[in-house]
């Protein structure tokens, strides 16, 4: 696609949101149709099955992938939360956003506590779970809409907790809305009216796809908002130590890679004589402590070893992937096509595409001119030697595919 | 006494467009609001528009700019040239 067909597209989703209201009001339905049918009385016994197939064979593998390489094009279009929390926003109180509800790791906890109950709950394996889990994260986005901001998507900022996950997820992606901030500035004043926003960025100081739902709504704002491409992962290679956060970057560790591994492959048999949610988390934070180590080895310093933590992301990213797609290929299993020969080469081709591409921005990210150029060598030797591991423990790791 | 905006304010660009006497500007970090503009929308609306409109709670009083409500709306004639 060529810069002009892109800036194209972003111009026509901000053009057609009347389309788009209604693609999303109609997915609201299906939406709540395939959550809330299979727990009725009387539901036909094949729909918790699609509704099984839906949820986690198709949405979940298919988000995670999509925002990875292309960015959050599915919250700001498609997300039934964020449809419901937008419209409750609309036609409720308007509170202002409190300071608590600002704190940025919010959602990265709140998935972190999702994760953990639900794969310890098996939730994502009935229909009462999902209605319990996803149907719950629905409701919260419905309550906060309708008590906080005018209009807005103050779930979607603050607190959605698989946001939270796909936050981190998307600075890795290729499609970003660029801002020329020369142009912005240069716009005439008084400005007719505001960016339409429904996250509440800084639109005009946006170099981050890190919160950007990328809905379309800014395309065009001031002359100065286009959709463009940039080459994968070149946000998280250009990034300062002054844009590193701490808990962010903990998060890429113990959360995307250790509790994501955890929560799939830790249940029983790794660590002796634990089993259940101790065995999860004794996974989580052996793997997330043996990866923030070898980042430390790797960087010589804490601050340069929280820089290279991002650049895991396209890894730990695949991972979670791959966890997905164990429960697509169970829910193959149990309509009797046996796709478990598939899984090692699943593995190993996503694994490599992750690797390859965690190797080239931890590469960038260990580039410190004042440092020898042996410093970055054996840096980057002891960064790959990390990614093995990771790619070894997911590629060998038990097969959790259930039927 | 004049508006002005705290450091709470995340730049959402809400503000200045609600804005009757054009004082809300972006300045080099968060908007920031002229108080030899703002006359707390004395003359135009009720309520200042921008603390309406702001989603956080980032708008205040100017502490440095004491303007009794006889003085805002002597700002207000000054500014449009309306009586």
């Amino acid at each position: 696609m060529t810069a002009d067909t892109l800036k194209r597209l972003g111009d026509t989703l901000n053009r057609r949101q009347d389309v788009i209201r209604s693609i999303q009001s109609a997915l609201v339905a299906v939406y709540l149709a395939l959550l809330v049918g299979p727990v009725l009385d009387g539901a036909p016994p094949g729909l918790a099955r699609l509704a099984e197939a839906v949820f986690w064979g198709v949405w979940w593998p298919g988000v995670i992938l999509s925002v990875l390489v292309f960015g959050q094009f599915w919250c700001g279009l498609l997300c039934p939360d964020g449809t419901v929390t937008e419209f409750a926003s609309r036609h409720g109180k308007g509170w202002k956003v409190p300071a608590w509800m600002r704190r940025a790791a919010l959602p990265l906890a709140g998935f972190a506590a999702i994760t953990l109950a639900g794969d310890l709950t098996g939730a994502h394996r009935s229909a009462a779970g999902t209605l319990i889990l996803v149907g719950g994260a629905s409701l919260a986005g419905a309550v906060t809409g309708l008590f906080y901001g005018r209009g807005k998507r103050v779930w979607c900022r603050y607190l959605c907790p698989t946001g939270g996950i796909f936050s981190i997820l998307a600075r890795a992606s290729a499609l970003h809305y660029k801002v020329d901030r020369a142009a912005w500035d240069a716009a005439a004043r008084p400005v007719p009216k505001p960016v339409d926003c429904p996250p509440l960025l800084d639109v005009r100081r946006l170099t981050s796809n890190e919160k950007c739902n990328m809905c379309g709504r800014c395309s065009g704002h001031r002359g100065a908002v286009a959709l463009a491409y940039r080459p994968p992962g070149s946000e998280i290679a250009s990034l300062r130590d002054d844009e590193v956060r701490n808990w962010e970057a903990l998060g890429i560790c113990f959360v995307l890679i250790g509790l994501a591994w955890a929560g799939i492959h830790g249940r029983a048999g790794i660590v002796p004589g634990l089993e259940g949610w101790p065995s999860v988390l004794a996974v989580a934070f052996g793997l997330g402590g043996a990866t923030l180590a070898l980042l430390v080895a790797a960087a010589g310093r804490i601050r340069s070893a929280l820089r290279l933590a991002y650049g895991l992301i396209p890894m730990g990213g695949m991972c979670l992937l791959l966890g997905a797609l164990e429960h697509s290929l169970s829910l193959l299993a149990r309509e009797g096509l046996d796709a478990a020969p598939a899984l090692p080469w699943l593995r190993a081709g996503f694994l490599a595409v992750g690797a390859i591409w965690s190797a080239r921005l931890g590469w960038h990210l260990l580039a410190a001119p004042e440092l020898p150029r042996w410093h970055r060598g054996a840096g980057f030797s002891l960064y790959l030697a990390l990614l093995g591991l990771l790619a070894l423990c997911t590629q060998f790791a038990p097969a959790s595919l259930r039927g | 006494m004049a508006l002005h905006i705290t450091a709470e304010c995340i730049n959402c660009d809400v503000c200045e467009s609600e804005c009757p006497n054009t004082a809300i500007s972006q300045g080099p970090e968060i908007f920031e609001i002229d108080p030899d503009l703002c006359t707390e929308c004395v003359g135009h609306y009720d309520q200042p528009q921008c603390r309406q409109s702001c989603p956080v709670e980032c708008i205040f009083p100017n502490p440095e700019r004491l303007e009794s409500p006889n003085e805002l709306l002597e700002k207000y004639r000054r500014l449009t040239g309306r009586d």
